[in-house]
């Protein structure tokens, strides 16, 4: 499944973002054209994948968001969004008007969540949050960014029973940019995350929500009992780390958001998904290859030369190197 | 030859003594489409077309079931916003409806490919506003070379399916403007060769039973032929390296506009490559 970013303008300034650089350096009008998103979806059916993520910035900014997330649906692919949830009331009402028609096996939301505590929100700014959560709770699974050692999960808990939202916790570490600064979970701090996000099994269990781990965490730091319970709780665990496929409207592609700043090609370029896709892990191999991996342990292991782990990922690598 | 379909109003009266005619009927009115269809019927005719012109955009029409079996060619404006006719796509792919937007709008070059990518046939219209011929261009390689399957885009499909070398594909029955295809009747059933000239009051016919071999009628053959007045008259047109694809239609009133000579050389020359790859793969195949 590629992303594809509608608009390169976000709403919001999470301290950890690490699409940052990335948005940036882009112009704000750079927005999607139909011209291009005709083009991706073609590009896609090609290539045999009807599954796209749509995203930005904040991809609900997009005058046509509605239009062009009915015109994917329509030809036939299943779409995500990741959201803020942060829309005006008429968005909102359009959406809701569009998209509810459609069941969640064919467009799903994850919203990004920030604690409201701990990463305050400008006024008014939750309220949309759960206007948008009353809307698409049963479409909606909830992201979370971890940026912090003494991040918090109980908002989440709360927020999936009071909107019906999906019973899965996407769980993203916020990552490292190349050659550039943003907050992140450093290698040395990754041991407190995991064993913090140990500390919720209980609420996990009552809830039956389902953590789904997002790349960055290394395998080796989780205890047997720790995997254990993930793997009863939420089924196999991916620790690997591949490329993600990021469009820009522009058509440039590059591996995800953290390595944004790395080999960025044009989609125009290549003649299929899996090109692209082969294109991008051959630098990670490349990149790997040329560090011994961002944790000390990683230059022996048999997990990361299985493929099985990603060491932290290719982004971590990139920093070990640069630091 | 085979006899041209007729072109004329909705006028039951005059489209019942057109017996066992194809017959394209102009509507203005989209309640008048399946009405139009049933007469041609009546008249023991086959509906060609049912040529629906409006000035409602495409997403303020509905698509009523009783359209299923009909050709319609539905003249609009534009299309709308997606969000307001994304519920009448399957209609639109499933029916027999060719949709038409005018190329001088800059947005109807988006819709046109949105509509193909879906589905369904879509024909652009050449009038008085110049459209944004990069723009168009950029489309037409699309008709011609787009990488997933898609309906057709007009004229560019037409042009590039019937192009060999040597001759001089016209599109121009695409847009019921070609007298081998169609001839045009106003209610009291005279024959003009194009609406143009329906329009101006120039009749080759008082009616169409006066037009038994249209191959004999003067005036018919005159009007076949009225494209090598150009040369005679040495327009600049003949000299133009599209003139193959064009035939002076890209321009307005036969007079080259800003940019469309150029955008026609390139449309020929994509439609030449287009045929030689097209001949290379026969060519394999036959080899294999």
């Amino acid at each position: 499944m590629a992303n594809l970013l509608l608009t390169t303008r976000c709403i919001r300034a999470c301290p950890y973002c690490f699409a940052r650089s990335e948005m940036a350096g882009s112009d704000p009008s750079d927005i999607l054209s139909w011209e291009n998103l005709v083009y991706v979806a073609d590009f896609l059916v090609r290539s045999n994948d009807h599954h796209i993520a749509l995203l930005g910035g904040e991809p609900t900014l997009h005058p046509h968001f509605t239009d062009m997330t009915l015109y994917m649906l329509d030809r036939g692919f299943h779409v995500t969004v990741f959201t803020s949830g942060i829309l005006s009331e008429e968005k909102l009402a359009e959406l809701e008007s569009c998209l509810t028609g459609f069941p969640p096996e064919r467009i799903q939301f994850v919203c990004n969540l920030n604690n409201p505590d701990q990463t305050p929100a400008p006024e008014g700014e939750t309220e949309r949050v759960f206007r948008f959560l009353t809307a698409f709770g049963p479409w909606t699974t909830p992201g979370f960014n971890i940026y912090r050692t003494d991040f918090s999960l109980d908002f989440i808990f709360a927020y999936i029973t009071r909107f019906n939202l999906h019973r899965q916790v996407r769980l993203g570490l916020s990552s490292p940019i190349a050659h550039q600064e943003n907050l992140f979970i450093r290698k040395e701090e990754m041991k407190t995350v995991i064993d913090r996000l140990y500390g919720y099994r209980d609420r996990f269990e009552e809830l039956r929500v389902r953590p789904s781990l997002d790349c960055g965490f290394p395998l080796c730091y989780f205890t047997d009992e720790q995997l254990g319970w993930f793997y009863r709780l939420a089924g196999p665990m991916n620790f690997g780390c591949g490329p993600a496929i990021d469009i820009k409207p522009s058509m440039d592609v590059y591996s995800c958001f953290p390595l944004s700043n790395i080999n960025k090609r044009s989609l125009f370029e290549f003649n299929s998904i899996q090109d692209v896709l082969s294109f991008y892990l051959q630098l990670h191999e490349r990149i790997r290859q040329e560090s011994p991996g961002a944790f000390g342990q990683c230059v022996d292991c048999i997990f990361r030369k299985e493929g099985r782990c990603g060491g932290g990922g290719v982004c971590h690598d990139m920093e070990g190197a640069r630091q | 030859m085979r006899t041209p379909a007729l072109v004329c109003p909705f006028y039951p009266p005059l489209i019942l003594k057109l017996k066992e005619r194809d017959i394209a009927v102009r509507v203005n009115n989209p309640g008048d489409v399946s009405r139009a269809a049933e007469t041609v019927y009546s008249a023991g005719g086959v509906p060609s077309r049912i040529i629906l012109e409006t000035n409602e955009a495409l997403s303020a029409l509905s698509i009523p079931e009783d359209w299923a079996e009909i050709p319609v060619a539905l003249f609009v404006p534009g299309t709308g916003r997606y969000k307001d006719i994304s519920n009448k796509i399957q209609r639109l792919c499933d029916f027999k409806i060719h949709v038409y937007l005018p190329a001088g709008e800059a947005e109807n070059l988006a819709s046109a490919r949105i509509l193909a990518s879906l589905g369904i046939t879509c024909c652009l219209v050449f009038d008085e506003r110049a459209p944004d011929w990069a723009a168009l261009s950029d489309l037409m390689t699309y008709a011609i070379y787009g990488p997933a399957p898609h309906a057709p885009v007009e004229p560019f499909h037409y042009s590039a399916e019937q192009y060999r070398p040597g001759t001089y594909p016209d599109w121009g029955s695409l847009y019921f403007d070609d007298p081998r295809e169609y001839l045009h009747l106003d209610s009291s059933g005279r024959v003009a060769l194009s609406r143009k000239e329906l329009s101006s009051g120039s009749f080759i016919a008082e009616n169409i039973s006066m037009i038994r071999d249209p191959l004999e009628n003067e005036e018919y053959v005159k009007g076949l032929n009225a494209w090598r007045r150009l040369f005679l008259e040495e327009h600049p047109c003949i000299l133009c390296e599209g003139w193959k694809v064009c035939l002076g239609r890209f321009g307005l009133d036969g007079r080259h506009r800003p940019g469309c000579s150029r955008f026609a050389a390139d449309m020929l020359s994509e439609i030449e490559q287009s045929h030689q790859e097209r001949l290379d793969d026969y060519q394999r195949a036959d080899v294999r």
